[in-house]
């Protein structure tokens, strides 16, 4: 018999656990961080910690806010296709934070999610660039790799965006503890910054 | 009377008066006492009445009992108690106390009898005496007592008293008792809530009650019993009320009138309701806004209406608004209870609603009041984000902008100020460009670009910029950004910038090459591979059961990345594009407006921008597509065809690296030219002003000019390296040798003039500098000269390899009629194939020579290369017919005869291409192209019009219309004609589907079809014509580029571009929200989600 209660799990962000041999656990205390920033700044009930969801869990169906990372690469089942695109169009919402090494497995993969969905760059105008911090000149960039500038890429289900995908910025390594990658204070605050906007844009764009 | 008798009354007469008095007394004292309790009573009526009726009736039976005392002492009872005391016979002594009054009695013997009793009375006398006297003494003290008591209890009951006037005037107190109650409210109209005080006076009622009744509309009476004091007072309060009440009293069967208290609702203001109307331009909807006695200050934009309106309890006779510190107010208008108006408040402030009621009631509590701070509209916010403050444009001269305005309300016009402020401070005219901010809401961030090009600006300039905004107020409030100072750099920077951008562009060529190259080669080994793989039965390798046509994983993988790798490619061609475009512009920004360089970096453009055919993209998809279905056979055949486009795309690629470096060189030796003239026309300033007065700044002066020799000679040295990798540019490579070492003479001579500068050697450093100055006169005419010589060179190779080729294959395509004229005669087919091979060879032979010569001029048609191919596969195919066991004579024969008119239209084509090349102004002909493209783009333009002008014309007959039509159509088709000899010739690759476009719309204008489709296509193919040769952007990493990781450092940005229409274009029919879903099972948003999918799926 089925219970009748319902539970009210935490508001937090899910750790996508996915296949294909990438580091998904990289960055591991980015989002602690990210999640303190959130409560502290914004006052939302998140949780401490993370929660690490595979797209075949169930915990996926009670997390906003997917994030993904990695320097490797990236695979999805036929089957997690399904679930994925399936989640997204019901209200989930993924971030794609390329650490580092993850961008042509990710856009192919994305790809085969939305095949007719491209990855756009998100516009200035967008509120993730506003919502709660300016950033006036888009995605901050953290880590400097090939000497490209960060963007930041999405895919738009409607008027909603339901992909984000931070490229040459390396936000995670911006929310993870200072004295890790000893990122000057103003570009990790900068990331807090930029991730705070995400998470607020996501709950409350969340249909 | 008897002695007896008289014996007897005296003996009992003292008793008889003592004992009447005690009785006496004993009612005197009760008199008293019944007096004392009706004064203790009074002014109790009946009280008192019967106090009275007591006294008198104690005062009769006083009497009575006395007159019984005084004869308990008379003559017949002392007679019996001498009887009694003496002995004697009853009536011995009482017969004798009168006469005998029968006929016949004895006087004398009564006499006798009377005497002698008498005796008896007077000898008992003492006893009887003793006797009486007890019982008298006795009634005497009784009486005594009861006197006393009596008294006693009158005097303790105050007669004296004011009480006791009731008491002593009884007929006063009966006349009270029947007048009428008195009764009193204290007030007879009270407001709700208040209490009121009923008095009720009762004439003669001192001490007593009275009922007082009360009763509330259609409610019965209530009793109430209410105390009387001594004066016959006594009070009720009555509340607190809720409604009126009447009032009466009764005590007996006297009552008072009955009184009513009205109660009156109290004076105060209901349903205030105060709506703040904003002004129109604000768009806001009204709200309404809360009063009260204590206000929150409540912000409202200036020019705000407040519409007032409330109810009263009472008729009102003025209601406004009023400031709570003084002055005048704003009336309102007012209706009975009701008052209503508006309110347009001028100044912030506290403002009350002032009521005024029509019988002066003053209202409840505090009237309600509003806190008002009026904020005025302010200025639009605007910021520049980006440059964000003063710079240097970059090398394109096209300043990127991010501009963020913000405004209270809205933004309604926004505008891009710039002037240009001269090296001597003179400031322009302002260019105030307008930005669109429709719909921008209170917030934009529009993105721009501030294109200093169109400016004329000179070296040194500086543009200043700023933003300006509007708000959407009725009278705009203005906004402006900081200014912003954009620094022109200097031509010498420009060109020196230009010349590195220049070979940066020659390396990134030779990587996108070298990329297409190495991409080609591995579709193509991976084509064979495949086709081997699947049919050659030779291999002896089959695959496993059941994976018949299977795709191998690895394949799939190879070919996937293949796909990937050459969209890589094709935005890397597309970036390289838009960077010699954007080196295009910034050399004409930097002054090198040679119209020789500019042409060539046209062509390149035009090459690359076509690099990427429409064949090439539709052949990747087609892969990307079979790959997505695991097609085999479709894969293969997609990487074949993938890969022969390939082949183009790497030979245009290849092309266009060897043009571009040629233009660079151009470029560079006209940059460097003109870097020459700039050096000496300092050089001559120099001599005529600073040479005379030497000293330490006009030495300084001269070192300066060196250090520019030498950048000019390394210049030059460098344009010399340039030139010896283009092809065949070893042969050039001495012609920069003299103008080098001149830079170097100059150089040396500005050297000397500096020391006699310093030396003050005014004569030695004139010398030294007219010196110089000669090193440099001819210096900048060498180097354009250099530059024509090396342009005019490459024009002649590429001319002599047309001609070579052409007479080769003149003598290929005479040797190749003989071949099939022995075909078709009978000849012998060994010696035919034999000579087909030869021809073979040599048509081979001639496609490189064709290659060689494209690679140098662009107006070498690519299309002789694929004619040539034709023919070969042409020629190898007959040449298989002859080989076979059983030789096809005739299928050779016709197969022959194709390589023939291939070869013969090659030769043709040749022709064409050299006439191209040898009368090409620019010396490559893409121009030409260009403006062919552009001339036919007029031809449109003005068969667009003429079809506009036919569509709405009335009046003119079906064969009228039709008569126009079809001449349209025939300028349509003549139109497509020239597209395609334009494509025949090689000149644009766009010309062909133009052609295709153009001809379609002939046949649909002969066949009488003008609608607005068919106008709307012609636009179409009008702005196509316009548009053919540009180039797409879009930046992309090179993938292949190894990553590293660092804090970022500077400001490295990029502005996102706006999306394109439709992305966000949502689905049919809305997808269930995660709200709505969550509350299912996920087996059930499973099946949810996928019928809205199918509801939403492509139809």
């Amino acid at each position: 018999m089925r219970s009748s209660v319902r539970l009210n799990p935490q508001l937090t962000i899910g750790r996508l656990h996915y296949d294909g041999g990438g580091d998904w656990y990289g960055n591991p205390s980015s989002l602690p961080n990210l999640l303190a920033a959130i409560r502290q700044r914004t006052g939302l009930p998140v949780a401490e910690r993370e929660r690490v969801v595979t797209l075949q869990s169930g915990d996926l169906w009670d997390t906003p806010y997917l994030y993904m990372t990695g320097h490797g690469n990236v695979h999805f089942s036929d089957e997690d296709l399904g679930v994925l695109r399936r989640y997204l169009e019901q209200g989930g919402f993924l971030h794609a934070d390329d650490n580092y090494g993850m961008d042509q497995s990710f856009r192919r993969e994305i790809a085969r999610v939305f095949p007719d969905h491209p990855l756009v760059e998100v516009p200035l105008s967008h509120p993730i660039y506003h919502l709660v911090y300016d950033f006036p000149k888009g995605i901050p960039k953290i880590h400097e790799h090939d000497g490209l500038p960060a963007q930041g890429f999405g895919i738009f289900l409607g008027d909603r965006l339901a992909v984000y995908y931070s490229y040459q910025s390396d936000l995670g390594d911006g929310w993870e503890d200072p004295d890790v990658h000893h990122d000057p204070p103003a570009l990790h605050e900068a990331a807090l910054e930029m991730g705070v906007n995400l998470f607020t844009y996501v709950v409350s764009s969340t249909r | 009377m008897t002695e007896t008798r008289r014996a007897l009354r005296q003996l009992g007469r003292p008793h008889a008066g003592a004992r009447a008095a005690a009785v006496l007394l004993a009612g005197a004292g009760a008199a008293l006492g019944v007096a004392a309790l009706g004064v203790r009573l009074a002014p109790h009526v009946t009280a008192v009445v019967a106090a009275w009726l007591g006294i008198a009736a104690v005062s009769a039976v006083a009497f009575r009992f006395a007159r019984r005392a005084a004869r308990s002492a008379s003559a017949l009872p002392l007679a019996r108690a001498a009887e009694a005391a003496a002995g004697a016979r009853s009536g011995s002594v009482a017969t004798l106390l009168a006469a005998p009054r029968a006929e016949g009695a004895s006087a004398a013997l009564f006499a006798v009898a009377d005497r002698s009793a008498a005796s008896i009375v007077t000898r008992v006398a003492p006893a009887v005496r003793r006797v009486l006297a007890r019982t008298t003494s006795g009634s005497v003290a009784l009486g005594a007592l009861l006197a006393l008591l009596g008294g006693t209890a009158f005097v303790a009951a105050a007669p004296g008293a004011g009480r006791a006037e009731g008491f002593w005037r009884p007929w006063r107190i009966i006349a009270l008792a029947r007048a009428p109650l008195r009764l009193a409210v204290d007030r007879s109209r009270v407001r709700r809530g208040e209490a009121v005080t009923a008095t009720v006076s009762v004439p003669g009622g001192a001490g007593g009650h009275v009922t007082l009744w009360t009763r509330g509309p259609g409610e019965p009476w209530r009793p109430a019993v209410v105390s009387l004091d001594s004066t016959g007072s006594g009070a009720r309060r009555l509340g607190p009320l809720d409604s009126d009440v009447w009032v009466r009293a009764t005590s007996g069967s006297r009552h008072s009138e009955v009184l009513r208290v009205a109660v009156a609702l109290p004076a105060f203001i209901a349903d205030v309701a105060v709506v703040a109307r904003f002004p129109a331009y604000l768009e806001r909807a009204d709200e309404p806004i809360a009063l009260g006695p204590v206000s929150d200050t409540v912000s409202l934009p200036v020019g705000t209406v407040l519409d007032a309106s409330g109810t009263a309890s009472v008729p009102l006779s003025a209601a406004a608004w009023r400031p709570v510190t003084g002055g005048a107010g704003t009336a309102l208008s007012v209706a009975g209870s009701r008052f209503s108006g508006r309110f347009a408040p001028t100044h912030s402030g506290v403002w009350r609603i002032v009521i005024g009621t029509v019988d002066g009631q003053p209202l409840e509590g505090e009237p309600p009041v509003l806190a008002l701070r009026l904020v005025a509209d302010s200025a639009p916010v605007v910021t520049v984000p980006v440059p964000g403050g003063d710079t240097t444009l970059p090398f394109s001269l096209v300043q990127p902008l991010v501009i963020d305005v913000r405004d209270d309300h809205r933004v309604a016009r926004l505008a891009l100020e710039s002037w240009r402020v001269s090296q001597t401070g003179k400031v322009g005219a302002v260019v105030r460009e307008s930005l669109d901010v429709r719909d921008a809401g209170d917030r934009a961030i529009v993105q721009g670009s501030l294109d200093a090009q169109r400016r004329g600006l000179l070296p040194g300039d500086t543009i200043r910029l700023r933003v300006v905004a509007w708000d959407n107020a009725p009278t705009p409030h203005e906004g402006r950004s900081p200014e912003y100072a954009l620094r022109l750099p200097s031509r010498e920077e420009l060109r020196a910038a230009q010349r590195a951008a220049a070979a940066d562009i020659v390396a990134a060529a030779e990587s996108v090459s070298a990329a297409q190259r190495s991409l080609a080669d591995r579709t193509g080994d991976l084509a064979q591979e495949r086709a081997r793989g699947t049919s050659d039965p030779s291999s002896g390798r089959q695959p496993p059961p059941g994976q018949t046509g299977a795709l191998p994983f690895q394949a799939s993988e190879r070919a996937q990345e293949i796909a990937r790798q050459q969209e890589a490619v094709g935005e890397r061609v597309r970036e390289l594009a838009k960077a010699v475009d954007e080196l295009a512009r910034a050399a004409k920004a930097a002054g090198i407006d040679d119209t020789a360089f500019q042409a060539r970096l046209r062509e390149v453009q035009e090459m690359l921008g076509r690099a990427m055919t429409p064949e090439l993209e539709q052949r990747l998809r087609d892969l990307q597509a079979a790959l997505a279905r695991l097609d085999p056979d479709a894969t293969r055949e997609a990487l074949r065809r993938l890969a022969e486009a390939q082949q183009e795309l790497r030979e245009t690629l290849e092309r266009s690296e060897e043009l571009f470096r040629r233009a660079a060189v151009e470029g560079q030796l006209a940059s460097l030219a003109q870097d020459a003239e700039a050096l000496r026309g300092d050089q001559a300033a120099w001599n005529r002003e600073s040479a005379r007065r030497p000293d330490s700044s006009a030495a300084a002066a001269e070192r300066d000019l060196a250090a520019r020799a030498d950048s000019l000679a390394q210049g030059i040295a460098q344009a010399e390296r340039d030139l010896a990798a283009t092809r065949h540019g070893a042969d050039s490579s001495g012609a920069l040798a003299e103008p080098r070492a001149q830079a170097r003479r100059a150089q040396g001579a500005m050297q000397q003039a500096a020391a006699g500068a310093e030396r003050a050697d005014a004569s030695g450093a004139e010398a030294a500098g007219a010196e110089a100055l000669q090193h440099l006169d001819s210096l900048p005419q060498e180097l354009r000269e250099r530059r024509d010589s090396v342009a005019g060179q490459w024009r002649q190779e590429a001319l002599d390899a047309l001609d070579r080729a052409m007479a080769e294959t003149a003598d290929l395509a005479e040797r190749q009629r003989r071949v099939t004229q022995e075909l078709e005669s009978g000849g012998s087919p060994s010696a035919a194939r034999t000579q087909q091979a030869e021809i073979e060879e040599g048509t081979a032979a001639v496609e490189r020579q064709v290659r060689d010569a494209a690679g140098r001029h662009a107006l070498v048609s690519p299309g002789l290369q694929s004619a040539l191919g034709f023919a070969q596969r042409q020629m190898r195919s007959a040449r298989e017919q002859l080989e076979q066991a059983q030789p096809n004579s005739d299928g050779a024969a016709q197969l022959a005869g194709e390589a023939l008119d291939a070869l013969n239209a090659t030769a043709y084509a040749m022709a064409q291409s050299r006439a191209d090349v040898a009368g090409a102004r620019s010396g490559s002909g893409f121009q030409e192209a260009v403006e062919k493209l552009a001339q036919l783009a007029g031809q449109q333009q003005g068969l667009n019009r003429d079809a506009m002008g036919l569509m709405p014309m009335p009046g003119m007959g079906a064969d009228g219309m039709l008569q126009q039509l079809r001449a349209l159509a025939a300028r349509q088709r003549a139109l497509a004609e020239q597209l395609e000899r334009l494509q025949a010739t090689g000149g644009s690759g766009a010309a062909g589907p133009l052609a295709q476009e153009a001809r379609d719309l002939a046949r649909q204008l002969d066949a009488g079809r003008l609608d607005r489709q068919t106008i709307e296509r012609q636009q179409r193919l009008y702005r196509r014509l316009l548009d053919a040769g540009r180039t797409l952007t879009g930046p992309e990493p090179d993938p292949d580029m190894e990553r590293t990781s660092r804090s970022a450092q500077g400001d490295s940005v990029h502005l996102p571009g706006l999306l394109a229409p439709g992305v966000t274009a949502g689905p049919r029919i809305r997808y269930p929200t995660w709200r709505e879903l969550q509350d299912l099972t996920p087996e059930q948003r499973r099946l949810v989600l996928e019928y809205f999918r199918i509801l939403n799926a492509p139809k």
